[in-house]
């Protein structure tokens, strides 16, 4: 197996998926897909459309259950545990569609994310002025979450995110639809999020100049198995990756 | 609406108004009438609020009979004292819908809408066929304690508006804020860590111990209950409140069991046409103002502000 | 085995009568993902329309009995399918999708459709002469030539869907409707047309179960209404909008109904329906034949 080959950074392991596999029907979205992430890094996971992004998003995050493999968050067995107790142990997500509460205020968007882990109406504001400033919403609290423009959406729903007090996010392509500028400054705040917050980032995203410049560590995922591992330049020059991408025609 | 502290102010001397009524007023099918009303108000305003999470809950009929029949066995059967039996109401309608939202808020939308039907029915279909309970016939002889008999209207309409403000008030908190998360997009919540089938659950015994507190004491009220006191129409009518009064705003259902309870009054009894007038009503609201009554304030009052510039 | 042949005549009996009724129901939840509970009322539309069609055309017109039934079938069905197309246009097609919204629109119509059969019918049961007298004897059971014919042609009629779902390019737009809207729009589909279609067709498989009803039960403004509670526990348990599920499900709630009311009673039946369905419910959410999401 190519993870043999990439020696990840150190640091303690975070989240270990042990040979996942999903089938939907006679379908398999998922087989034989193994990583680790581990803390302090942003992780890259790529693939071509259709590759099973997004199944592993929902695997990892326990929206669905898997048919077989393990998966362990902050060092606990959470293989087949819901939603709510893998993101309580510090794994949170982002949604690439539908990723906020459409008719309500940023401020109630946010809100929803403060409310497992801190009381009190004060101390959950506090956190929602906090989130709000690191994310450029500060001026739109009042504002309809829906009517926002699309760049402060992308940016209210890793808000809602980080409200949660995550220690791992789970970023499912955070910057489609966005403005040069826009993402550029979406990738400092990932950067930030790392350093200065101590966060790891898992990031899944179509757009390939930001994988590369973000992230340390890329993953690639076709048909629904592990493809290649390892720095971004590697994978970049990887053969079995450019094949992947360039044989779908897209 | 004006703005949200006077509203609650007006429905403060509306409700005080109501008890007063109640209180003075010598003619009882008046007094009656007004805790008909507000026994229709928290029926439409519990539905509503189930609502919020998204769902139709057509089982408010049978919570609403579960309060009525609990009060009325221990009542009558068990001779149990007065404030117990109306305390014992919505607790045991709570705790069975505990029990319900638990089996069945797996499902949801249509399937939550016709599993709730069919436990309205099985609920009525057990009382007719348990005898002990009176069967078809129900049970006779709740009356409030001779003390405060005089008083019992204006004791059931405080007790009711004061459902109604506690509905209103957990909708305006923290919980009511994340029943809303459910309805428009229940991934959300879900990926932040919260319990969405447990909020969803608390959703429903909220509204069942308002409706089981109601149904308490419409058995008082009535003094006899039947099983066809308590079918699925219950939550029908209910949800014509709902939409007629204007499902947007809280005081909707008050405004539309208020309404159609008064012309119901006046329509009664004229059989077939009162069947189509009802129905003309919901058909019209539902396809010309969507917004109900409230809704029609609303747009009625932001003209008068627009034209009056 | 005669126990058993008769009990499978009952079931047959009042499973085709569900079984037709059902499948509009839920072909309707299919294309529009709306719960018609005025679905009731086509049935009794057409019922009604046969118990005063009948007398006029054997005493007026002076048509054999067979015949006058025959008229009045299309008749039926023919006002009906108008009824059902109008209800669609004037109301329906407004709330496509919205299952509370069409919920509530469908129970104002519910009133307004049982308030005129009222005022036109008045409330006293209503019958129509035996069209096929006689009885038939299988292995020792009997059962009446009319309840025979029953069978038969609700057979042939729930056929006849089949066919017109699985092998005609309507049937395709129906199915494809039901499975994924968008896509059967993005496909070229007219949604609103194909769900017009759907819905005329539901009415219409009401209106058949009323035209063979009549003659077998007697006919009140509310006779369809009885149906309506079984049938919503049909497609429940058959999965909302399968065709193959509602006539599973259908035939299931007539075998729970004919055995457990000739070892218990009738309402005993009810009752053990209803409490299989939540049963059910817990281990199938999605129903028999459903997909789950």
């Amino acid at each position: 197996m190519s993870a043999a080959a990439s020696a990840p950074t150190g640091g303690e392991v975070l989240l270990r998926a042990e040979r996942l596999e999903r089938r939907f029907g006679g379908l398999t979205a998922i087989s034989d897909f193994s990583f680790e992430l581990r803390e302090g890094e942003i992780l890259g996971l790529i693939g071509p459309n259709g590759a099973g992004k997004s199944t592993t998003f929902n695997l990892i995050s326990g929206f669905i259950r898997p048919s077989s493999g393990r998966l362990v968050v902050m060092g606990r067995d959470v293989t087949g545990a819901s939603a709510m107790t893998i993101s309580r142990l510090g794994l949170v997500r982002t949604f690439q569609h539908n990723s906020l509460l459409s008719e309500m205020s940023v401020i109630d968007n946010i809100l929803i994310g403060t409310y497992h882990h801190r009381s009190g109406h004060e101390r959950r504001m506090e956190k929602v002025r906090e989130v709000a400033g690191m994310t450029g919403l500060t001026d739109h609290l009042k504002a309809i979450a829906g009517n926002l423009p699309h760049g402060l959406q992308r940016m209210l729903s890793i808000a809602i995110a980080l409200a949660a007090e995550p220690r791992i996010l789970c970023l499912d392509e955070p910057l489609t639809g966005l403005q040069g500028a826009e993402v550029g400054a979406a990738l400092d705040l990932f950067e930030a999020l790392r350093t200065t917050h101590g966060l790891t980032i898992l990031l899944v995203e179509h757009n390939m100049r930001a994988v590369m410049r973000a992230c340390d560590r890329v993953i690639v995922l076709n048909y629904g198995r592990l493809l290649a591992e390892g720095s971004p330049e590697a994978v970049s020059r990887d053969e079995a990756v450019i094949e992947a991408y360039l044989g779908r025609g897209r | 609406m004006l703005n949200r502290s006077s509203g609650v102010w007006i429905c403060v001397a509306l409700a005080i108004g109501a008890v007063l009524f109640a209180l003075l007023a010598t003619n009882p099918y008046y007094t009656s009438l007004v805790v008909w009303i507000l026994t229709n108000a928290v029926l439409a305003s519990a539905l509503r609020f189930v609502l919020q999470i998204g769902e139709l809950n057509i089982a408010t009929a049978a919570f609403f009979g579960i309060g009525a029949y609990t009060a009325a066995i221990t009542a009558v059967l068990f001779g149990w004292p007065f404030w117990l039996t109306l305390v014992l109401a919505p607790l045991v309608a709570a705790t069975l819908s505990a029990l319900f939202g638990w089996v069945t808020l797996r499902a949801k939308g249509p399937y939550f809408l016709l599993i709730s039907f069919a436990v309205t029915e099985v609920i009525r279909l057990i009382y007719t066929q348990t005898n002990a309970i009176g069967g078809n016939s129900g049970l006779v002889g709740m009356f409030p304690p001779m003390a405060i008999d005089a008083y019992y209207p204006a004791l059931a309409v405080a007790l009711l508006a004061a459902t109604l403000f506690a509905l209103y008030g957990v909708e305006r908190s923290d919980l009511g804020r994340m029943f809303m998360a459910i309805k428009n997009n229940d991934a959300i919540p879900r990926s932040v860590g919260l319990n969405v089938v447990f909020l969803k659950v608390l959703c429903v015994v909220i509204a069942a111990a308002a409706v089981g507190l109601a149904g308490g004491l419409h058995a008082y009220a009535n003094n006899v209950i039947a099983p066809a006191d308590f079918t699925y129409f219950v939550a029908i009518l209910a949800l014509a409140y709902v939409k007629i009064g204007g499902e947007g705003h809280p005081f909707g259902p008050v405004l539309g069991a208020a309404v159609l309870t008064l012309v119901g009054q006046w329509v009664a009894g004229i059989s077939a046409w009162e069947n189509i007038f009802y129905g003309a009503v919901i058909v019209a609201t539902v396809l010309a103002f969507p917004g109900g009554l409230v809704g029609l304030a609303t747009r009625a009052r932001s003209l008068v502000i627009r034209s009056g510039q | 085995m005669e126990l058993f042949v008769q009990l499978l005549a009952n079931t047959l009996q009042i499973g085709s009568v569900y079984v037709l009724f059902a499948l509009g129901l839920t072909l309707i939840f299919g294309v529009m993902k709306i719960i018609n509970f005025a679905h009731g009322a086509f049935y009794t539309a057409a019922a009604l329309i046969v118990t005063s069609v009948v007398p006029f055309a054997t005493a007026t017109l002076g048509l054999p009995l067979w015949a006058g039934y025959l008229l009045a079938a299309i008749a039926a069905i023919a006002v009906v399918l108008c009824l059902g197309a109008l209800v669609y246009s004037l109301g329906f097609q407004y709330v496509l999708k919205d299952l509370n919204g069409s919920f509530i629109l469908s129970i104002g119509l519910l009133l307004v459709l049982n308030g005129a059969y009222l005022a036109i019918y008045g409330g006293a049961p209503r019958s129509v002469p035996q069209i096929l007298p006689g009885t038939i004897s299988i292995f020792g059971a009997t059962l009446t030539a009319q309840r025979l014919a029953l069978v038969i042609v609700a057979a042939i009629v729930t056929g006849g869907l089949y066919l017109l779902i699985e092998r005609t390019r309507l049937g395709l737009a129906l199915r494809a409707v039901a499975q994924d809207q968008e896509a059967a729009m993005l496909q070229g589909m007219p949604y609103r047309r194909v769900a017009l279609y759907g819905f005329m067709i539901g009415a219409g498989l009401a209106a058949c179960a009323g035209v063979l009803m009549a003659p077998i039960n007697a006919v009140t403004p509310v006779s369809g209404d009885e149906f309506l509670i079984k049938a919503f526990i049909i497609i429940i348990i058959g999965g909302l909008g399968s065709v193959a599920g509602a006539i599973v499900g259908g035939l299931f709630i007539a075998v729970v109904e004919s055995v457990g009311g000739y070892f218990f009673d009738p309402s005993t039946a009810t009752l053990a329906m209803f409490i299989l369905v939540i049963v059910f419910l817990l281990v199938r959410p999605q129903g028999i034949l459903g997909n789950a999401e």
